[in-house]
């Protein structure tokens, strides 16, 4: 157990904790001026925290202004929460010190490993849906909602293989998950659509299951579709594209049956002009709009 | 072997087998070898944009290919990947036409670390008693700061390579560059034969007074002076005057 670990757990009520309901964008350096010139309606900015574990210099002083004109939700990639070995506690503190600095609305994470034998691999690889990965990663969340302080939420993934030894279903894992440690979900409709594709489920059903009461923030990407050796249907997680209509479609089905929920549009490749994200965000927020209506 | 010790060799093993555990027809196993590889050479050519720029991007994909899989991330913050590339291409032959390359890669990971580098809020120097009360103090580099001494005119060629200017280089001449970060901007600056010397001695001694005195020629004494208040109030060195400031 790090010493961080071992500090009492005090975990801010849930009224206080969360994202707005509204749209909000990932940052990308290329996209700076008119985030900070708030040049679009953005209800909060999301950042991947491992691009701001500066020791000092530009990249803090932005951290701090981005903070100061936004709620912020702060992603990690590389906790490797799915991993067979311990989590890092170098890692978790240069975590906690971005959460005391920001006081981020949201913290999340991926059910995925990242890391193995001291290599990180910058990828979100898949785990096993089985009793002995469900207990590690449980005892990961725990540990890690006990060393940052604050509740987590962990997303689904995109994945393009799985491991035989599965013999869970997937949202069943992420819900029992939850419910050992108290963490919340972050709902990806995109990575929904990506592994019901690849594996052949319906995503329709994925999504009808999956638990929204759970659900903190959704995300929503692009993602690009090619065939793989054997000529079967396969969609890569590459957030390079726009937005899919059907991820598109099945996003205003879950509004509608959940209510408003913080929505991040997500891309991190082939950055285009803000006006383009920005138009995703509008077309996200106009969705939220209309269900929030409803709902009044 | 556990499971995911097996997954990891597969993924660093190019046209290696995937795991027997993983059910994945069709050669999807390949989509995590070729994530892996293509997200670390972004990785690589976003610090190192003049290595790839003078060898272009089919030569750095091969390099960074065969870098990435002696020489893997050990931390996640992609800003700090790289720290061995500038050594790992001065050992790799088929880099050898280029023999500045290594010491243009030192530069350009220097900057990148430059810029994430901690703060260090230094006093003003000002009047003939700031500069007294140096004397007896050390010297060190900025936490920002890193000495390049090359054989090459790496400052000239790193300039020579930036997207929104072509400079030739006119004078092949060994240059030593030291590059830190002052406010929002990382510099190269360039540091003549003298103050190079001084600098090296300077930066080992006990003390200003100390590697003052021990120059060999008393008469440059004043240069060399002069040059290293003028990186103390560029911020490129300080001194260890203010007990718990440094890092």
């Amino acid at each position: 157990m790090t010493a961080a670990a071992s500090s009492p757990l005090r975990l801010p009520p849930a009224a206080e904790l969360g994202l707005p309901p509204s749209a909000g964008l990932g940052l990308h350096r290329e996209h700076l001026d008119e985030v900070l010139g708030r040049a679009g309606r953005l209800g909060f900015i999301e950042i991947h925290a491992e691009n701001f574990m500066s020791e000092g210099g530009p990249t803090l002083a932005l951290l701090d202004q981005l903070a100061s004109q936004y709620p912020i939700s702060l992603h990690g990639v590389a906790l490797s929460l799915g991993g067979e070995e311990p989590l890092d506690p170098a890692h978790l503190q240069r975590l906690r010190r971005i959460i005391d600095r920001t006081r981020p609305a949201s913290f999340s994470e991926h059910l995925a490993w990242a890391s193995h034998d001291g290599i990180y691999f910058n990828d979100l690889l898949p785990i096993a849906y089985d009793a002995t990965t469900l207990s590690r990663v449980a005892d990961h969340v725990d540990e890690a909602q006990s060393a940052l302080g604050m509740r987590l939420l962990l997303e689904n993934p995109s994945t393009y293989v799985s491991h035989a030894a599965s013999d869970w279903d997937e949202i069943d894992f992420l819900a029992e998950i939850a419910r050992r440690t108290g963490c919340g979900l972050l709902l990806d409709i995109n990575n929904a659509v990506v592994s019901s594709v690849n594996h052949g489920w319906d995503p329709q059903a994925y999504l009808q299951r999956f638990p929204l009461a759970l659900v903190g923030e959704i995300h929503l990407a692009g993602h690009s579709e090619t065939r793989d050796d054997a000529g079967q249907r396969l969609l890569i997680d590459s957030h390079g594209e726009a937005i899919a209509e059907p991820v598109w479609l099945h996003y205003a089905d879950v509004i509608a049956r959940a209510g408003p929920l913080p929505t991040l549009i997500e891309r991190d490749n082939d950055i285009p002009a803000f006006a383009v994200v920005a138009a995703e965000v509008a077309q996200a927020a106009a969705i939220l709009a209309r269900h929030a209506r409803k709902a009044a | 072997m556990t499971p995911l010790k097996s997954f990891s060799i597969a993924v660093r093993t190019p046209d290696g087998v995937q795991p027997m555990f993983v059910s994945a027809a069709g050669g999807r196993f390949t989509i995590y070898q070729r994530n892996h590889v293509a997200s670390l050479t972004a990785a690589l050519a976003k610090t190192f944009p003049v290595v790839q720029r003078l060898v272009g991007e089919p030569f750095f994909a091969a390099m960074a290919a065969r870098f990435i899989f002696q020489s893997p991330p050990r931390v996640p913050m992609l800003a700090d990947y790289g720290a061995d590339l500038a050594d790992f291409i001065a050992a790799f032959e088929p880099a050898e036409s280029l023999p500045f390359l290594a010491d243009v890669a030192r530069l350009e990971y220097a900057r990148v670390r430059a810029w994430h580098a901690a703060d260090h809020a230094s006093p003003p120097l000002d009047g003939a008693d700031a500069v007294a009360a140096l004397l007896p103090h050390r010297i060190v580099l900025h936490p920002s700061a890193t000495l390049i001494q090359s054989d090459h005119p790496v400052l000239a060629i790193w300039a020579a390579n930036q997207p929104e200017t072509a400079v030739p280089v006119e004078d092949w001449q060994p240059e030593t560059a030291l590059v830190h970060r002052s406010g929002d901007v990382v510099l190269n600056t360039p540091i003549d034969a003298d103050t190079n010397t001084f600098l090296a001695a300077l930066l080992t001694a006990e003390s200003l007074e100390s590697a003052l005195l021990a120059l060999p020629d008393p008469d440059t004494a004043g240069a060399a002076l002069l040059h290293v208040l003028q990186l103390l109030q560029a911020g490129a060195l300080i001194t260890t005057c203010h007990e718990g400031t440094l890092p």
